[in-house]
């Protein structure tokens, strides 16, 4: 796992090797083992090495056949050892045992098409000299990040958009239009950013540029067969096809030259993929959770039941409130965009556990919400549509109290609101985004916030319409489920979770996540598995949990399912809370960075202080506003230097072995 | 306690509690539930009329979608409350 960056310059002159040097030294958390560089005509690649697979000769950026081809590679091709097979059996000569050189001699084989052969999780970059051409690509689902740019004489590109930044001919501005997306629906819609200017390569695409001509193009998308109405006879056949893929891109998955641990929330997901870990790498496995002081987000007791069913030998770092917000300005540095939740922040003392445990490398259990039927999103959407049928019923609405059991405010709640809030109008009914409104709808209420300047520069602008239109074309005639299923696998999980909660806060250690429910056959197999065996009436990852009987406790098989959060808005009032939150939150703060209103920012931190705050509404606003406070300060406001928080080391670790 | 009172009590609470402070998004006689009180906001509502105006709010009045369903119906509500204590 690494970080990359490179400059073409479009004017056909030579890159300062300086320049490219400063670039990726803004990387060096993602490859703190070894940095590179090459310059060949036009064209400078760098590279900030974390050393997984052929730790002696497979230094980047690498090139084959005497410099024909030059590559900087960020991420795992698994099936690197089935493709070498067969590219040397096509001739090709390797002078190494790296992954990355098999890319090399497949896109010496394939052409731009090498992509659709591999199986793994990638973004990287490849300068042909003969052709003049800089190719690009990211993995299927997105799980390693690209970022791309031109400024007056380059395009330039890199992992992160720190390292854009510290090129000094790219432009450092807040993008409304990202803005008004991130306060919608949590993410940007590719290629769009926060940032201006600052495009993203969306999961599944490559990018080429030649000449001063760039091209994007999808390599990969997923496609949803109508497989309804097939019987439920084959059921334990799929159950065991599941299985059967789950422990093929699990043992792929292991393929490293460093030791490999396991994530453990205490739920199905990361329990099966531990299990299947443990049964074929053997014993001494090392797992790792994060437990919460605050007993209403714990798991930890579900997460010993695991490690000492499955014997492995587990460590936990406990996350408090104060923890939090003390690593807060350190979460968005990596995060590069605003979040609305504070989840993240909690991965990033779990990366930092694993990383001072001596360990590089996490399997984990990310993906199986989003492609198995486990979200509450969905469930909710089918209540909904179930009660649309008779909108004055009054006890359908307690059907959804029944989702939420874990939301003590939530529960209180008297029917006749909850009925309100998630009303069913035959509008709804209609729309595309019915089993996303209610929550696009409630952070849209955030938008409320902006200053009047910054809803100038927003415009009319519509991001459900913007999003609408980059639907496929006959989305409209989709399933509810496979609707719902495709806008939250498709922006939510890219854009977010594997994003904020994923890569960047692993990377932030210079840990690599590696996801077997991710792996493009499991998404392809799960795409054909006919919906009423994912969400089965009410009962989430149906299938799931039909095939990993026996390999998880059945204690955690049969528990309801609490999605991961962390504590939000209580971390930040609290008496005890760091400097940065005042004096973000302060007036002339609010008005540096002209984002948002600062009567409206009052009226929140008063309500906050004055212990009236606390509903959902309130809690998004105050870390959307705070993350944003963060991020124009740390990327924006200080236009010289880019203000990395400093680090501390953690000492709440606490070790437990079972073996 | 005159009805604009009232008004002017439950409409700074509405626009300071749930729009951010921002009075142009509250319009007569546009609905409130669903529009500017949200998920969790019902319960503060009650709380707020509780508390500000000494009347106790059964949950089976908020389920009568008049009782709440604009500013004006809120206010004449919080009347009605107010008469039957008096």
């Amino acid at each position: 796992m690494c970080g990359i960056c490179g400059v073409l310059k479009l004017d056909g002159s030579q890159p300062d090797r300086n320049r490219l040097a400063h670039m990726v030294a803004a990387l060096h958390h993602r490859g703190p083992d070894a940095f590179g560089i090459h310059v060949s005509g036009p064209a400078g690649l760098a590279h900030a090495r974390l050393s997984i697979i052929d730790l002696q000769t497979g230094a980047q950026p690498m090139c084959v056949a005497q410099g024909s081809l030059w590559i900087t590679f960020n991420g795992e091709i698994f099936n690197y050892v089935e493709l070498r097979e067969e590219l040397l059996r096509k001739g090709h000569a390797f002078a190494t045992r790296s992954d990355t050189e098999v890319i090399l001699n497949a896109y010496r084989e394939y052409g731009e098409d090498c992509v659709r052969h591999f199986n793994g999780e990638w973004a990287f970059s490849i300068w042909d000299p003969a052709e003049q051409k800089l190719f690009l690509s990211r993995d299927r689902s997105g799980v390693r990040p690209l970022f791309y740019t031109q400024t007056n004489d380059s395009f330039v590109f890199a992992s992160e958009v720190k390292a854009l930044f510290s090129h000094p001919g790219v432009s450092r501005q807040i993008d409304p239009l990202g803005m008004d997306e991130i306060f919608t629906f949590w993410v940007t819609l590719p290629p769009r950013t926060v940032f201006k200017n600052i495009l993203q390569l969306p999961p599944g695409h490559s990018l080429t540029v030649k000449g001063d001509c760039v091209r994007v193009r999808q390599y990969w998308s997923l496609s949803y067969a109508d497989v309804e109405d097939t019987t439920d006879g084959n059921e334990h056949e799929l159950a065991d096809e599941l299985l059967h893929l789950l422990r093929d891109a699990t043992r792929i998955r292991l393929r490293s030259d460093v030791p490999v641990g396991t994530y453990l929330s205490g739920g199905i997901d990361s329990t099966v993929t531990t299990a299947l870990v443990r049964q074929i790498a053997g014993d001494r496995l090392r797992s790792f959770s994060i437990s919460f002081d605050d007993t209403a987000f714990d798991e930890s007791s579900y997460q010993r039941e695991a490690s000492a069913f499955l014997g492995t030998q587990h460590s936990d770092v406990g996350c408090s409130h104060a923890d939090i917000a003390r690593i807060f300005p350190e979460v968005i540095w990596h995060t590069e965009q605003p979040v609305v939740r504070t989840a993240p922040a909690p991965m990033f003392l779990l990366s930092q556990l694993v990383r001072e445990s001596g360990f590089k490398v996490v399997l984990t259990g990310e993906g199986a919400d989003e492609i198995l039927g486990g979200y509450d999103i969905f469930k909710e959407a089918k209540i909904r549509r179930f009660w649309a049928r008779n909108l004055e019923s009054s006890w359908r609405p307690l059907l959804l109290k029944r989702l939420y059991p874990y939301l003590q405010d939530f529960r209180r709640q008297p029917a006749a609101s909850l009925k309100q809030f998630f009303r069913v109008t035959p509008d709804d009914l209609a729309s595309p985004f019915f089993s996303h409104l209610p929550r696009w709808e409630l952070t849209s209420r955030l938008k409320l916030l902006f200053s009047a300047d910054f809803r100038a520069d927003i415009g009319n602008y519509d991001p459900m319409r913007e999003l609408k239109a980059a639907l496929p074309g006959d989305f409209d005639s989709w399933r509810p489920f496979t609707q719902a299923e495709y806008l939250e696998s498709k922006y939510f999980l890219a854009g977010y979770l594997l994003s904020s909660q994923g890569d960047r806060m692993a990377m932030a250690h210079g840990v690599e996540g590696r996801y077997p429910f991710l792996d493009h056959r499991l998404l392809e197999f799960a795409a054909k598995v006919p919906s009423h065996l994912k969400l089965k009436v009410l009962n989430e990852k149906y299938l799931l949990k039909r095939a990993c009987k026996g390999l998880v406790p059945d204690s955690i098989l049969n528990r309801t399912k609490q999605p991961y959060r962390a504590p939000d808005s209580k971390c930040f009032f609290n008496g005890a809370a760091p400097e940065y939150v005042s004096d973000l939150l302060s007036r002339s703060a609010i008005e540096k960075s002209g984002i948002f209103d600062p009567h409206a920012i009052g009226l929140l931190v008063a309500k906050f202080k004055a212990g009236k705050a606390g509903s959902v509404r309130d809690d998004m606003a105050l870390v959307g506003v705070l993350s944003t406070q963060l991020l124009a300060t740390q990327f924006i406001n200080d236009s010289h230097t880019l203000s990395e928080p400093c680090r501390q080391p953690i000492s709440n670790v606490k070790s437990e072995a079972f073996s | 306690m005159q009805a604009a009172d009232i008004e002017r009590e439950i409409r700074g609470f509405l626009v300071d509690n749930f729009l951010f402070g921002r009075a142009d998004q509250l319009q007569d006689d546009a609905s409130l539930l669903g529009n500017v009180i949200d998920s969790t906001g019902a319960i503060e509502l009650v709380s707020f009329l509780q508390d500000r105006f000494g009347i106790a709010v059964e949950d089976e009045e908020v389920a009568v979608p008049e009782n709440f369903a604009s500013v004006r119906n809120l206010v004449a509500f919080v009347e009605r409350k107010l008469a039957a204590k008096a």
